[in-house]
């Protein structure tokens, strides 16, 4: 084990029994409270508790979204390796995956930490609303640790006995198995961290009078599984993928700019592709999961749910259209540099100004306010709640449809990109082709007709026009790529794939995504707890506390930046620890010597 | 330049672009509602004037989706709904039925909206007083305001939007007691309490134990006293339950001890 490897374990346990202690330490916060009453809060000097449990909070979950997020397309990549028939590909897979874990290791101990320090906070500043969830939640919070050890465990050997568990089909079986037992526990640990913060949101199982558990509100179950709970469960899931596959892309990005050698520069190139596609993958489902959680918040409480959408927070929706119009642009503008590395590549360039139209208009639709409710006085001024002209794209059936349009333009980059180095041999080429554009075609029509028919019926008719819009893109992503595989399994090449010849800017646009996505999270993160107001625990815990508002978005900006900030420092220097323990090991290019030959970057497989 | 000094000041645009235009935009903060001020001795018009702040303002919300002169963009128009209320359901006055639409507001909806005030949980957001001053607004839109304050509506009256647990501050019974407004409803002659409401507690601890004390606060339902001095006593009570979240372990015991000394 490399010296560097020997700290970090050191770090990683240190980590593990912090956070395990300060866990147990909760689950006796009841019988803590026996004794004299503890205040209802405590303030933290000069930032006030609520900024300081917010930094703690967030930074918890941008790490732990790292953390969860690049085990499942580790354990995807090694699994593409070892069932790969050609040998030198699969190892390179191999190595990708193992440098995906790699990244990890120190994230892992990092998450622990932030987790230990939130939960110092909550436990200091707030230790009322801290104390009544331990009550609510006692059995998970005891169940925590196992899960804790489960995950740290499981991602120790998985990295460790890499090379252990390598040559043999048997072993490698039991390290992909190992995999994703990561996954597993990681799952489930995210899961029931869920399950508390989305009780806070969306209460459930208690007496609404006493706040206390009751059968005869369901108890502890109805608590876990709290009307938000699986919506955000499945939002984190897929939203930490896109996550992990940012933040591989800027590490890539980092070290190819930071490359010495054409070798390296293609690793880095092929590395940070892979995690720009890895992001994108995610993104795509990404709107539908919000949208299901936006209904589920609505039939929670439609005060809540128009608080979110139309109410003090209906700005924000417009920062997060812009945010995400950057990241569609940005994956798409990668995607249509990258064509210039591939031979044939200059046949698609031509449609980049018809996808660039599509995307801005859709994006421009997307960002126009619905209702942009300030104050009663505003209202008025305006006559109505909505713009008289521009209020017609805010309504959903109009973001509904920019969004899957959107999603299929950058599907239809994405095939252009797969298809640019490769010409089809198979008879039935012009037909499959044209099946193709047929079936993104209908797709369209069945998003803009439905858009447009949303106008005319009820809005509870409407929302459910949105499973069709979604299913049928969905549908034909699927179908185009069978269609995709069938034409191009046996497609001749143009020409070898130039992989690390591409420009600065196109790693500047993968730095731009990650950075992207985090800003991004931050202000999810805001507005998940802003939609509680002035509650703890929404109508069942009131916060009386000073900060009881929720703050300006201008303020909440400053927070998510400072974050963001704070985030990709720590980000910077788990790359710069990597880069150390791969000198010490002799560098990248070394540690793989035997495979590493740079004519292997000349494969045309991407 | 270095090339990880430009990477760092590429993001530090970035970063600054996101917060510069989160600043550009209108910003508001979203602040809990203040407390209303209600007294028994307000005039109908003033009681309507108070519930009109409510109504408008942020504590009740109630204009983010309905309209007063014209229909909201989720809810309908208010104006009129005071004559209108009297004549929406058979033998309900206009004042039990603008009561059950506040409270239980999926019972009535009105054809063509949807009840999207189900989850408002009003009867916890705004206390009891707060609820008759909302009435008598919307009875003056276009009817006749019937609803009038009782000492009972106040005593509750810190309970509005309570559940949020123990809330006062005092140290000793003196303080502790006129914070929960027990004095509304109960005469207690050492503090010069004259509520005719519930049971007259001047020699309560000739009566009750300090257990039974305990228990007549925490759950007011669990014995009911047969006299009060205007009659019967209120059965179910109309005491609050929800004392036991709102004292402190240790002021609740202050509250009881003093009782059970006045004998």
């Amino acid at each position: 084990m490399p010296i560097s490897s020997r700290a970090r374990s050191k770090w990683f346990f240190l980590a593990v029994f912090i956070a395990v202690g300060v866990v147990l330490l909760l689950t006796t916060g009841s019988a803590w409270a026996q004794g004299p009453e503890p205040p209802d809060y405590r303030t933290f000097p000069v930032v006030g508790s609520r900024v300081m449990v917010w930094i703690a909070a967030e930074l918890h979950l941008m790490f732990a979204a790292f953390v969860l997020g690049v085990p499942m397309f580790a354990l995807v990549v090694e699994i593409v390796g070892a069932r790969s028939k050609n040998a030198e590909e699969g190892a390179r897979y191999d190595r990708l995956a193992h440098e995906f874990t790699k990244l990890l290791l120190v994230a892992f101990s990092t998450t622990a930490v932030f987790g230990a320090v939130l939960v110092f906070f909550l436990f200091v500043l707030y230790p009322r609303y801290t104390n009544y969830l331990a009550d609510i939640f006692t059995p998970t919070l005891l169940i925590y640790p196992l899960l804790f050890f489960g995950e740290a465990g499981s991602l120790y050997l998985y990295y460790y006995g890499w090379d252990w568990l390598n040559g043999t089909r048997g072993r490698k079986l039991i390290h992909i198995l190992l995999g994703l037992l990561l996954n597993l526990f990681g799952t489930v640990l995210m899961f029931v961290a869920d399950a508390w913060l989305t009780f806070a949101i969306s209460p459930a199982g208690v007496d609404p009078q006493t706040g206390q558990l009751s059968d005869q509100y369901g108890g502890l179950w109805a608590a876990i599984n709290n009307p938000t709970w699986m919506p955000i469960n499945v939002h984190r899931l897929i939203a930490n993928v896109a996550f992990g596959g940012a933040v591989v892309g800027l590490y890539a990005a980092i070290r190819f700019l930071n490359s010495k050698s054409d070798e390296d520069r293609a690793h880095y190139d092929w590395m940070g592709y892979v995690g720009n596609f890895i992001a994108l993958c995610g993104l795509i489902p990404l709107p539908f999961a919000g949208y299901w959680l936006g209904r589920e918040i609505y039939a929670f409480n439609q005060q809540m749910g128009i608080t979110m959408m139309g109410g003090f927070l209906s700005w924000l929706w417009i920062i997060q259209a812009i945010l995400i119009g950057v990241i569609f642009l940005s994956a798409n503008y990668y995607l249509w540099l990258g064509l210039g590395r591939i031979e044939g590549g200059q046949r698609y360039q031509k449609y980049i100004k018809y996808l660039v139209a599509v995307l801005a208009l859709c994006f421009l639709v997307w960002a126009t306010p619905h209702s942009l409710v300030a104050s009663l006085a505003e209202a008025r001024r305006i006559g109505s709640t909505f713009h008289p002209l521009l209020g017609i794209l805010g309504v959903m059936s109009a973001k509904n449809t920019a969004v899957n349009i959107m999603i299929l333009t950058t599907f239809t980059s994405f095939m252009l990109y797969r298809r640019a180095g490769k010409e089809t041999t198979v008879g039935w080429s012009r037909v499959g082709k044209a099946a193709q554009a047929l079936l993104a075609l209908a797709a369209a029509g069945i998003v803009i007709g439905l858009g447009v028919y949303g106008y005319s019926v009820p809005a509870n008719v409407r929302i459910g026009f949105s499973v069709y819009q979604v299913s049928a893109v969905l549908a034909v992503l699927f179908l185009v790529t069978l269609v995709d595989i069938a034409l191009f399994t046996k497609a001749r090449s143009l020409g070898p794939m130039r992989w690390g010849q591409m420009p600065a800017r196109s790693q500047y646009v993968l730095v731009l995504l990650a950075v992207t996505f985090t800003w991004l999270m931050g202000l999810m993160g805001y507005a998940r707890n802003a939609i509680r107001q002035y509650w703890h625990v929404y109508q069942i815990i009131q916060d009386t506390s000073v900060d009881a508002f929720a703050p300006t978005l201008g303020f909440a900006a400053r927070v998510i930046s400072l974050c963001v900030l704070l985030f990709l420092g720590f980000i910077a220097f788990i790359f710069w620890l990597n880069g150390l323990s791969d000198r010490k090991s002799g560098g990248r290019a070394a540690d793989h010597a035997d495979s590493s030959r740079s004519s292997m970057w000349q494969a045309n497989e991407h | 330049m270095n090339t990880n000094l430009k990477i760092f000041l590429f993001v530090l645009v970035v970063v600054s672009s996101y917060l510069g235009f989160a600043n550009s935009i209108p910003q508001i903060e979203s602040r809990p509602p203040a407390t209303t001020e209600l007294n028994v001795n307000m005039s109908p018009d003033e009681l309507a004037l108070a519930g009109k702040d409510i109504v408008t303002g942020d504590k009740g919300g109630c204009l983010v989706c309905h309209g007063i002169g014209s229909p909201g963009p989720r809810a309908p128009d208010l104006e009129g709904v005071g004559a209108r209320a009297a004549t929406r359901e058979a033998g309900m006055t206009a004042e039990a039925y603008l009561q059950q639409a506040l409270l239980k507001p999926c019972d009535f909806v009105v054809e063509g909206y949807d009840c999207l005030m189900g989850g408002l949980a009003l009867d916890r957001r705004l206390n009891p007083a707060e609820q008759k001053s909302v009435i008598a607004f919307l009875q003056s839109l276009g009817g006749q305001i019937t609803v009038k304050l009782t000492p009972q509506d106040l005593a509750a009256a810190g309970d509005g939007g309570a559940s949020g647990g123990p809330e006062f501050t005092g140290a000793t019974a003196e303080e502790l007691i006129p914070q929960a407004g027990c004095q509304g409803c109960h005469t207690i002659e050492a503090i010069a309490a004259t509520g005719t409401v519930g049971p007259n507690l001047s020699d309560v601890g000739a009566r009750l134990s300090a257990e039974e004390i305990r228990q007549s606060i925490i759950d007011p339902n669990a014995v009911i006293a047969e006299k009060c001095p205007t009659g019967p006593c209120p059965n179910p009570s109309i005491m609050p339950p929800n004392f036991g979240d709102r004292f402190t372990a240790k002021q609740l015991e202050i509250v009881v001890s003093y009782l059970a000394s006045l004998k």
